[in-house]
């Protein structure tokens, strides 16, 4: 017989019970899946910063409520290489806490074989607040997940990105001594499934809430909050009037008025969806997710925090700097790509000074205590 | 003009108090309120549905043709409708009116954006007509709306901030221009014309004849768009002149300020 935690645990479940039901009718044994013995979790309250006052609360699904007990599972599992088919990778290898939840500047991370991904990992943080745009509710460049926790499901079986399949994750994982305890805590019962693991990496991810930096003092400062260290310099608040200007940069159509008082969106994009010109043939997009033709070649609108620690640029990563980013909105948009978004269609004049002023101020989003903060380290 | 309130109080005699206010002036910079007393009033649901019409015609979006005219004689299509109406209001032959204090953001692409069921409901009555306000007033421009926030709706800060009113995009083709991109996004009109620069309150109240509607149970009723509006009467819009970017143009503004009245129509169902 394998040795198998499960069974040793449902032993100490029994004897516990006996103990302390010593009166009670002997015949009536509790069930392998009895779950007395775990206590309800410990509701936890996300605590955000004040500014986030101008946006909708984060969206917590009913049936996945954030607990201290669920969220330290899902930032176990987060960094849990038994994820993968040879226990090579984690979610964390391509998505390192210190880099804003990102690769090192890799456009295509490697899977578990040592094989590139098809597309640039993506960043996280502020993950609860995408119940909100055209498609809420959707992940991915291409809005292919449709639930934070169903997103967990893809990278796992995904042939190139850790191969495993998913009821070998959850008997790898019965067989460790603590994480069986741990989904008792969390879900109550020490049974471990897909369901109950993507539920803890969702929990995990909606905690991870990215809302200081200088920029973001600026905005707490027009808002009369008090604030810690420095706001923004004369050159990048030069280079924020260049994004708002319809003239010039135009960035706020997307990314939103970031510095715009009570009217502002501290998330720095609104999650749509947008086909921004990249190419003149553009990848599928959103359309792999709805089959609609018209979602050809749109990906989702990122944000523009922590932009220094996610390089290279794009769902691609084709770009490997912010200033060949700029240069492409100003002077390399494909306008006859298939339902380019209008707003890529003005035209931006800018000069090199003004170049330097916006690319200054991209990176004034900054929030140094995301990617230090311990609470996200394993 | 400083913003003020003066309240003409009547006695309270009833637990059923309506506040009706006289609406003759729909700036915000007066409000002169009136309460009326009267006794078990009922008040009724409203479900407001929006519909896009160019000419008589329903909008098609995203078309690969340009299948409309403007009185310019140019040919268009539309890529994005957006827009936002406020403080729908219901008006009494005395003059008196209620108004729902709320808003709703239109987006053509999102057909659950094009019906409106406010919370507040509408006390029983024959009113003369219904109107709203075509984006919001200088007080709700300056206020935090979160979802408006989290939709990128706000309006530059160098502009003079506050809200978008509406965004209505596509492609066009004139005499010897083919494919050409208009955003005619609208809000604050900024005059950078005078000095010091001005910033404008470019709402209007829209006035839709033939609504006048009895309300003696829920009730529904519709706010057509028609989008050839915003380009003629009176201001016939050329598109070579005003296509993107217009949200810093001020006669731009002011011009679509000016067509917007006739925009909208009202069909009580």
């Amino acid at each position: 017989m394998r040795f198998n935690w499960k069974h040793i645990l449902i032993i100490i479940v029994f004897l516990a019970a006996c103990r302390e039901d010593d009166n009670s009718d002997i015949i009536t044994k509790p069930k392998p899946s009895d779950t007395t013995t775990f206590g309800d979790p410990t509701p936890f309250n996300l605590v955000l910063p004040a500014h986030f006052i101008l946006i909708p609360p984060p969206f917590i699904p009913d049936s996945n409520p954030l607990t201290v007990e669920g969220i330290a599972l899902g930032k176990k599992l987060f960094f849990e290489r038994k994820l993968s088919k040879n226990n090579s990778v984690s979610c964390a290898s391509c998505h390192h806490p210190e880099q804003s939840f990102n690769d090192f500047g890799l456009a295509f991370s490697p899977g578990f074989n040592g094989q590139p991904s098809r597309k640039n990992a993506m960043p996280l943080f502020n993950l609860a607040f995408n119940s909100l745009g055209s498609h809420p509710n959707t992940f991915n460049w291409d809005g292919v997940a449709a639930s934070l926790e169903k997103q967990a499901l893809l990278p796992v079986k995904d042939p190139i990105e850790m191969g495993e399949d998913w009821r070998n994750v959850a008997i790898k994982l019965s067989q460790d001594p603590q994480y069986p305890m741990m989904f008792g805590r969390a879900f109550g019962s020490i049974d471990i499934d897909s369901t109950k693991i993507i539920k803890a990496l969702a929990q995990f991810q909606r905690t991870l809430i990215s809302g200081e930096s200088r920029a973001d003092n600026e905005l707490k400062s027009q808002l009369n909050l008090p604030y810690t260290g420095q706001r923004l310099t004369a050159q990048e608040l030069r280079g924020y009037q260049i994004y708002i200007d319809e003239f010039k940069g135009d960035c706020s159509h997307c990314h939103g008025l970031g510095l715009g008082g009570s009217q502002a969106n501290p998330l720095w994009t609104d999650f749509g969806y947008r086909n921004n010109g990249l190419d003149a043939n553009p990848d599928s997009g959103l359309a792999a997710a709805t089959k609609n033709p018209s979602d050809l070649g749109k990906f989702k609108t990122p944000s523009l925090r922590n932009l220094v620690f996610t390089a290279p640029y794009m769902h691609d990563g084709r770009f490997n700097t912010l200033e060949q980013v700029v240069d492409f909105y100003i002077d390399s948009i494909q306008t006859n790509s298939p339902n380019i978004d209008g707003f890529m269609l003005k035209p931006r004049v800018l000069n090199s000074q003004e170049r330097t002023d916006l690319v200054a101020f991209l990176k004034s989003i900054t929030d140094s205590s995301f990617v230090n903060n311990p609470a996200f380290r394993p | 003009m400083k913003n003020f309130r003066k309240l003409l109080s009547l006695a309270v005699l009833s637990a059923f108090i309506i506040s009706f206010s006289a609406c003759e002036d729909d700036d915000d910079d007066v409000r002169v309120e009136t309460r009326i007393v009267e006794k078990e009033v009922k008040k009724y649901n409203a479900t407001i549905k929006f519909n896009h019409l160019v000419g008589s015609d329903t909008l098609q979006m995203n078309t690969t043709d340009k299948p409309y005219q403007n009185a310019n004689n140019q040919s268009f299509n539309v890529s994005r409708l957006r827009y936002l109406i406020s403080d729908i209001s219901f008006h009494k032959a005395d003059g008196s009116c209620f108004t729902i204090d709320g808003y709703q953001l239109v987006d053509a692409t999102q057909p659950s954006t094009f019906t409106y069921a406010p919370d507040t409901q509408v006390p029983e009555g024959e009113y003369t007509s219904i109107r709203f306000k075509f984006g919001f007033d200088r007080i709700d421009n300056q206020s935090i709306y979160a979802d408006l926030n989290a939709a990128n709706w706000g309006w530059p800060g160098m502009l003079g901030g506050g809200y978008h009113y509406m965004q209505l995009e596509g492609m066009y083709d004139s005499s010897g221009v083919k494919d050409k991109f208009f955003a005619t996004h609208m809000g604050t009109a900024r005059n950078n014309t005078v000095t010091p620069t001005t910033f404008e309150d470019n709402h209007f109240v829209a006035n839709p004849e033939n609504s006048a509607i009895t309300i003696d149970g829920d009730f529904s009723f519709e706010i057509n768009m028609d989008i050839l509006q915003w380009y003629e009467n009176p201001y016939t819009w050329d598109f070579n002149v005003y296509n993107a970017p217009i949200m810093p143009v001020y006669d731009a503004q002011r011009k679509l300020n000016l067509n917007g009245p006739t925009v909208f129509s009202v069909s009580i169902n």
